[in-house]
């Protein structure tokens, strides 16, 4: 009953919960494109590794 | 201000409870949100460019602008600006001592104070020529140059660094007047008309004072509270004044010019916010904690005059910390998407977006008044200015019609206002983004925290607003 009775002074959560999950929604998706960036950038490096492995060894080439 | 007047004219914001709403007051702050992340989802995908950043001033046609701007006019609206400064110390100073029978408390903090709003908004720097300081500097500075042969030169230049600083002072001057000064308490009306006049006499000395050390205009620009206060409402007009000329511009484009570096820009766009937060929250949400600190520093029960200020000023003081710290929260985060600039350059970059948020808290938290109010000001305070029984203009017997709109009513324009406050805001930041960032992707992202801050804003006024009316 206690809890019931001081139910209004708690009423600040409920126009918090919009806030909440916005910004839960941000750093997920903040999240998600620095992965993605990350391994977009790792893709890159292997890219890069291999052509310059290649350029080495047509380099090695007689 | 409704602490003092709610005294004397029993209306806050609203008058009776609301009822019958289809759906829970929160729920309003829900769909509130949701109206923000469609808007925010349709600038992403439909708004490429820039459309705000030119200034597009199409001048009206010159027998238009001298008609309307001439040496006539100016006087003219000089004098009446003269003359309602001087009603409202005559009658603070002379009328009676009950607030709501005195012309000067109405007229000061509802048609003054939030009317002039309405007008810049409406039609661009509606103060300027009503300004009575500027009006009497100008008459003083005239009958110089008539005696002297030349113009009187400002003593000294103004610093740079000074910029908007102190206008931004005054406007925490102001608001402590009326919501700390003026807050009641449960024992006497701190703010009397008397007080006003008082306040108004040593506001107009120090107005005198910065014109005449650092010249009319640049102190009217720059360290006159109102003057800048009204200015920075009237960007968002689709009218305004460039080179002598009156034209048309597009709608909220004016904003993106008004913080332009200035010192003290952004700190004022979030006082006006903080200021109303702390009127709208002191009646609500901070009414309960306000009055504990008040007690426990008075040590009894009603606490006193001095410990209910007190109270108010810290808690003043913390409200307008938390919207500093929101706010720049968001921007630190918008920091985040690319380094390029400072947080503080960024800050000053976003800023202007939040004008509109301050005008939608001006109206949610006032509307009602401004509409009650009124009536009194064009009747019986209209008539008998002194409430000494007088009645010039046959109007004394006039009242205040509370029936002229309902409680849900106001409700339903208090939400509105905010969410066209906030998306219009939300437009205004991404429209700069856009400029900033160059780059769709980028500016999204930057916006996904301006987002959020305009979710924040949203639901702190609508929960206030429901705290303060339920």
């Amino acid at each position: 009953m206690l809890v019931v009775a001081h139910a209004g002074h708690y009423i600040w959560v409920l126009y918090a919960i919009p806030v909440a999950i916005v910004l839960a929604s941000i750093v997920r998706s903040i999240l998600r494109e620095r992965g993605k960036e990350g391994s977009d950038a790792g893709h890159t490096t292997d890219a890069e590794d291999r052509d310059e492995a290649g350029q080495g060894q047509a380099d090695a080439r007689p | 201000m409704t602490d003092l007047l709610s005294q004397v004219l029993v209306v806050g914001h609203a008058l009776v409870g609301r009822q019958d709403l289809p759906i829970p007051e929160w729920l309003f702050a829900w769909a509130a949100s949701l109206v923000l992340i469609i808007s925010f989802v349709a600038l992403t995908l439909a708004w490429h460019r820039p459309r705000f950043e030119a200034a597009r001033f199409r001048p009206l046609r010159e027998s238009v602008s001298r008609a309307l701007l001439n040496p006539l006019t100016e006087t003219l609206a000089g004098a009446v600006g003269v003359f309602l400064l001087a009603v409202v110390v005559w009658s603070g100073l002379e009328g009676t001592e009950a607030p709501d029978r005195n012309f000067t408390v109405t007229f000061v903090f509802v048609t003054f104070w939030l009317g002039m709003v309405v007008a810049s908004v409406l039609f661009g720097d509606a103060f300027h020529p009503f300004n009575p300081w500027r009006a009497i500097a100008g008459a003083v500075g005239g009958l110089f140059r008539l005696v002297a042969g030349q113009r009187a030169p400002a003593p000294l230049s103004y610093p740079e660094r000074w910029g908007r600083w102190p206008a931004a002072g005054g406007l925490v001057a102001f608001g402590w007047l009326e919501l700390v000064y003026g807050q009641a308490g449960f024992q006497t009306v701190g703010l009397t008309p008397q007080s006003i006049a008082t306040a108004t006499l040593v506001y107009s000395a120090y107005t005198f004072a910065g014109m005449g050390v650092f010249g009319r205009e640049t102190w009217l620009e720059r360290g006159e509270t109102f003057s800048v206060y009204f200015g920075m409402f009237a960007s968002l007009a689709p009218l305004a004044v460039e080179e002598g000329r009156l034209g048309r511009r597009r709608p909220l484009s004016g904003a993106t010019r008004w913080v332009a570096g200035i010192p003290g820009s952004v700190s004022l766009v979030l006082l006006a916010i903080a200021i109303t937060t702390f009127d709208g929250a002191g009646e609500g949400a901070l009414a309960s904690p306000i009055s504990s600190l008040a007690e426990s520093l008075a040590g009894q029960t009603p606490a006193t005059v001095g410990a209910t200020r007190i109270a108010n000023t810290v808690f003043l003081g913390l409200t307008i910390a938390f919207v500093f710290a929101l706010f720049w929260a968001g921007i630190y985060g918008m920091h985040s998407v690319r380094r390029g600039d400072t947080t503080r350059r960024l800050g000053e970059r976003f800023a202007h977006a939040f004008i509109p948020i301050a005008l939608a808290y001006l109206v949610a938290h006032y509307f009602s008044l401004v509409l009650f109010q009124e009536q009194a000001q064009f009747t019986f305070l209209l008539s008998d200015p002194l409430g000494d029984g007088s009645d010039i203009f046959g109007t004394a017997g006039g009242g205040i019609d509370y029936g002229a709109i309902s409680a849900n009513g106001i409700w339903y324009v208090q939400v509105g206002a905010l969410v066209v406050g906030h998306v219009t805001a939300l437009v205004l930041g991404h429209d700069r983004a856009l400029r900033v960032y160059g780059d769709t992707r980028l500016a999204a992202r930057s916006q996904y925290w301006m987002l959020a801050l305009m979710v924040g804003f949203t639901s702190l006024g609508l929960y206030l607003l429901s705290q303060a009316n339920g």
